[in-house]
């Protein structure tokens, strides 16, 4: 309570003694949307000719310009991919906040350009040291598999690795999986996949704008110790009915939206209606494996009610079930749901602010029917009110400030084979309080220094940990920065995943027991920028973590008083460098990857099975005209570790099936292993083409894909079987088609 | 300038089609040798065995390529146990199948002690070649059955057979073998059997087959009167009717209590995964130092309570042994 008294009060002092307003200067504000169906959009450009400065709108497509000369009028001139950039006339007014809206049209299929991703003109301050802003157009242009997939296309990113083709699951600078959050309208997605792995559940026709933070992320998150992929969803269309429709070689989709008095709606789902395109994935087994997602919103903004207020509700659902026909087989099924509740407001005064309620709930339930496994059951339930206030000050600065009240509901069943349980529920609340100062009053210099507080965490041993976090940013030439950043991150909740599988069927989330502590870790980050030419950025990043109390699956527990969690050590580093080029009709990007990361468990150190020592990826994308676009990408990394075999010896098993006499056992051969992940795999490489085609169909926009996933069919190993010594390779040569139809 | 770049960008690309080759893959590191000590020592019978053997590489995945039995010979083993120390000497055996090995079955013996409850035990091996092995355990507790008056088969109400044990813990191991006596006569040749009642009945490559109890740390055991039933039913099922079953009055138990060490051991011989997990590192547990193996022991409790009612017997078109 002492901690929530002191918080309001510093608030409420920076509010009493900055000048929200000078009298000399204007602000401007607005929204950019689309034209054709309302939606904002994130990430625009906005620009001041006649003081070459701006902006860019914030994820909800908002921005706010300060500190402007008043009593004169500019041209502004808003700017997006893929739309048409538009100028406009504005008037400022002395100590007044000016509103102007700004609508794009999308260009016409046949004109549509390349434009750079991102004017590096605007935020010459900005702290942006890690974040990755994706746009709908970059996930499109990625290989798609079967289909475009949010997930797998981090996976194209600098500094984040996977295990394979078979996994959408992400590992980013050397964290594991669970370090990510996965956030869809600030609501925590859990388990975000779909078919063990393989796909992401959020459906990328549903969103609106991406944006994933590699590391060193400012103080409004927490929970995390690596990333965060912060999705928000389209509004639907304020305009007009419509729909589109689209099916691949695995799902059926959907998507209704449409305005409504003072709002809109979007209905979106999908469906899996074939099995056959998993094969290839999983090594050639038949898994019978059906999934869905259906995505409800419903928006609500009226000058009548609580002027420049815009409600939202919103529902995720996600279910996946695999029944085999045969009872004697296993079954599983897990599933995703949320629902939302977020109330945006914009004042007259330059404060923004964000009051969200959700509720997230996961379940995951491994069913034994008459097979030899036991059961195995995971609830999890997320309940958060959350309240953020953007404040922005006469002098550019900025003051973010929030508070949130979390209470989550964890029930964790697993039995093994001779009878030892676990059951672990705890119902626990965390309430968090974060504040962060955004310098950006000086033209070359920017900084964010900020800090989160578990006021009440969910075990007393998290209270009162503050977490800081700083990151800046100074802008040596007008072409060339240098950025850093530092910061401490704390996590309470762990997804209980066995690192001796790569293919898990079952990961649950619990809170960290109360016999462990907190996971913490320390991330420190530089970087450059350099704009070499207006077409050619260069970015390069430099980043050392580590990490304490990180839990891991107690392999040793024999008995049901062993601890099922112990706690381990991490520690990673590395160098990334991003290349873009971007000049009609080419749009070009590579990168590159050097890093380390290492395990730490009960003073043995070894290589996490994700630790890839080099990694490159290259895009190309190239406009042929007339709605024709195509693309390659190739990827390459330096082979994943692997557990040698150094020997076999001959292991004695006490009973067989023939009888419990002990004395009817026998002697078997057993895979004697080396050093835990010493060896390393042949490296892995990639070369994945795709042909799009846009084009108008009467009243339909029509897009037609195939993809060459794998084009030399290059056979990456992706594990060997002990048993049978059959290696078993990654995604083979694959040809793919995706129709979809948007009316 | 940008023709150019396109037909550098296309003979990239061409060029990358001739890297899909397949690349050789090792999945072997260095041979390690490591030497395996089994011993597990017993409280029904005073000959103790150990078997001493070293790893081996066949440069293949397949372990079968090894076709010559590694055991290590002439090594001094001893046994600590109470206050006196035993040695085991060296022996063999003839090998019944030898479809690997060939050789005779080479292991080492003792014949002077058999173990009692909650004791410490140690073993030390020491090899002509200068390498020691080591190891220590503690036998298991003495537990008791609760119930001491008789269990009638069948229960009067329900459907299980229920033995509790009285003072066992949750770290400890037990493994039942409950099993009845009966006798067959064939043309008037009366032999002798006995048949274990298994924990359940599954199906396994399309035939139904007994699933015997595993070692659990489970204090109630529990047996199904449906799997009993079946039991008894299978027991005449492939014999010519002329046969003629008699089956005793008494079943009897025997539970086999391992100590903590062959309980980890155990467990860790055990696991049971799902087809589409994969897992490439397994867990072996040993608590041999210097070595791979196990060095344990269990301790068998008989329990003799449980008896089948005549009619029950009877009902099956057997003959009931009554007993006293």
């Amino acid at each position: 309570m002492n901690h929530i008294r002191f918080f309001l009060l510093t608030v409420l002092t920076f509010l009493l003694n900055f000048n929200i307003f000078s009298q000399d200067l204007g602000r401007l504000r607005g929204l950019v949307t689309d034209s054709t169906s309302g939606e904002t959009l994130a990430f625009c450009n906005v620009f001041i000719r006649e003081l070459n400065t701006g902006s860019s709108t914030n994820e909800r497509g908002l921005y706010l310009i300060n500190s402007i000369p008043a009593n004169q009028e500019y041209t502004v001139t808003v700017s997006y991919v893929g739309y048409k950039t538009k100028e406009i006339e504005v008037f400022i007014k002395r100590g007044q906040l000016t509103n102007a809206d700004v609508k794009l049209v999308p260009l016409s299929i046949e004109l549509q350009t390349i434009e750079k991703i991102g004017d590096k003109i605007i935020g010459k301050n900005t702290t942006d040291l890690g974040v990755e802003r994706i746009s709908i157009r970059q996930l499109e242009i990625l290989p798609k598999g079967v289909e475009t997939d949010v997930m797998r296309s981090l996976q194209y990113l600098p500094g984040v690795r996977s295990t394979g083709d078979v996994s959408a699951r992400y590992y980013v600078r050397g964290g594991t999986g669970d370090q990510n959050l996965v956030l869809l309208n600030g609501v925590t997605v859990y388990n975000p996949f779909h078919s063990l792995g393989l796909f992401s559940v959020i459906e990328p026709d549903i969103i609106n704008s991406v944006e994933f933070h590699k590391g060193g992320f400012s103080s409004e998150y927490g929970g995390r110790l690596s990333s965060v992929l912060n999705i928000i969803s389209k509004d639907g269309n304020k305009n007009r009915f419509g729909f589109k429709g689209s099916s691949s070689l695995l799902t059926a989709k959907g998507m209704i939206e449409g305005p409504i008095p003072n709002g809109s709606f979007l209905i979106s789902g999908r469906k899996s209606h074939s099995n056959n395109i998993l094969k290839k994935f999983l090594n050639d087994q038949v898994v019978p494996i059906d999934f869905y997602d259906v995505s409800f919103k419903l928006n609500y903004s009226s000058k009548d009610f609580f002027g420049n207020a815009k409600f939202s509700l919103f529902s995720f659902l996600s279910g996946d079930d695999l029944i085999y026909d045969d009872p004697l087989r296993e079954g599983f099924n897990w599933k995703n749901n949320l629902i939302g509740f977020e109330w945006l407001q914009i004042y007259d005064v330059p404060i923004f602010s964000r009051l969200g309620v959700s509720l997230s709930q996961f379940e995951g339930n491994v069913i034994p029917n008459a097979s030899s496994l036991k059961p195995r059951r995971n609830e999890l339930k997320d309940f958060t009110i959350s309240f953020d206030l953007n404040v922005f000050f006469s002098n550019k600065d900025e003051l973010v400030t929030g508070i949130k009240i979390n209470t989550i509901d964890s029930k964790l069943f697993i039995e093994n084979q001779l009878g030892v349980s676990s059951d672990i529920n705890r119902f626990a609340g965390n309430i968090s309080i974060y504040g962060k100062y955004k310098l950006l009053r000086f033209e070359n210099f920017g900084a964010d220094i900020g800090s989160r507080l578990n006021v009440s965490g969910f075990n007393s041993n998290t209270e009162a940990i503050p977490e800081p976090r700083v990151s800046l940013i100074y802008r040596i030439l007008p072409s060339l920065a240098v950025k850093g950043s530092w910061g401490i991150y704390l996590q309470e909740l762990t997804s209980v995943s066995d690192e001796n599988e790569i293919i898990s069927v079952f990961e649950p989330w619990i809170i960290i027991p109360g016999y462990l502590k907190a996971s913490r870790s320390i991330n420190y980050g530089a970087g450059l920028e350099w704009n070499i030419f207006p077409s050619l950025t260069a970015e390069m990043e430099t980043y050392y973590k580590t990490t304490i109390n990180l839990p891991v699956i107690n392999e040793k527990k024999y008995f049901s008083y062993d601890p099922d969690l112990i706690s381990g050590k991490g520690e990673s580093y590395g160098w990334e460098f991003m290349l873009k080029y971007s000049k009609e009709p080419f749009n070009i990007t590579s990168s590159y990857s050097l890093s380390w990361a290492y395990k730490e468990i009960e003073n043995y150190l070894y290589y996490p099975k994700y630790d890839a020592r080099h990694t490159a990826n290259f895009s190309f994308e190239f406009n042929f005209g007339a709605g024709w676009m195509g693309s390659a990408v190739w990827s390459f990394s330096s082979g994943l570790p692997f557990t040698q075999l150094i020997g076999y010896y001959d292991k004695y098993y006490l009973t067989g099936n023939s009888g419990s006499d002990f004395n009817n056992g026998s002697y078997i051969p057993y895979a004697l292993l080396g050093d835990r992940n010493l060896g390393r795999l042949p490296e892995y490489h990639r070369l994945d083409l795709g042909l799009t085609k846009r084009l108008l169909v009467w009243l339909a926009n029509m897009e037609l894909s195939i993809n060459l996933v794998n084009a030399y069919d290059r056979k990456n190993i992706f594990y060997f079987e002990r048993d049978t010594g059959k290696r078993v390779n990654m995604l083979p040569l694959l040809l793919t088609g995706t129709i979809k139809v948007e009316i | 300038m940008s023709n150019k770049l396109i037909n550098l960008l296309m003979i990239l690309l061409i060029s990358v089609f001739f890297l899909s080759c397949e690349e050789d893959f090792s999945p072997f590191g260095d041979f390690r040798e490591k030497y395996v000590l089994t011993c597990i020592l017993r409280s029904d019978t005073t000959f103790q065995i150990a078997t001493l053997s070293s790893s081996y590489f066949t440069g293949t995945i397949n372990p079968d390529d090894n076709e010559t039995d590694l055991a290590v010979k002439f090594a001094d083993i001893r046994v600590w146990y109470e206050d006196s120390v035993y040695l085991f000497r060296d022996s063999s055996i003839v090998r019944v199948d030898t479809s690997r090995y060939t050789t005779q079955i080479s292991f080492y013996f003792s014949n002077r002690f058999k173990i009692t409850p909650n004791k410490p035990i140690e073993i030390e091996v020491l090899m002509q070649n200068g390498k020691r092995l080591k190891a220590a355990s503690v036998t298991p507790k003495e537990v008791n059955f609760s119930n001491q008056s008789s269990v009638l088969i069948p229960p009067v109400t329900g459907n299980l057979i229920n033995v509790i044990l009285s003072n066992g813990s949750t770290g400890t191991f037990y493994q039942p073998k409950l099993y009845f006596r009966y006798q067959k006569r064939i043309n008037s040749i009366t032999t002798y059997h006995e048949m274990e009642i298994p924990s359940r009945y599954s199906v396994i490559d399309g035939i139904e087959e007994p699933v015997y109890p595993v070692p659990s740390n489970k204090q109630t055991l529990v047996y199904n009167m449906d799997v009993i039933n079946k039991t008894m039913a299978y027991l005449s099922a492939s014999e010519p009717e002329d046969v003629i079953f008699s089956i005793y009055e008494n079943l009897i138990m025997k539970l086999v209590i391992l100590d903590e060490n062959l309980t980890r051991y155990v467990s860790s011989t055990s696991q049971s995964f799902d087809d589409l997990t994969v897992r490439v590192n397994e867990n072996d547990y040993s608590n041999v130092e210097g070595g791979l193996g196990i060095f344990g022991s269990y301790i068998i409790k008989e329990y003799d309570r449980l008896r089948f009612r005549a009619n029950f017997i009877t009902s099956f078109g057997y003959n009931f042994i009554k007993e006293n």
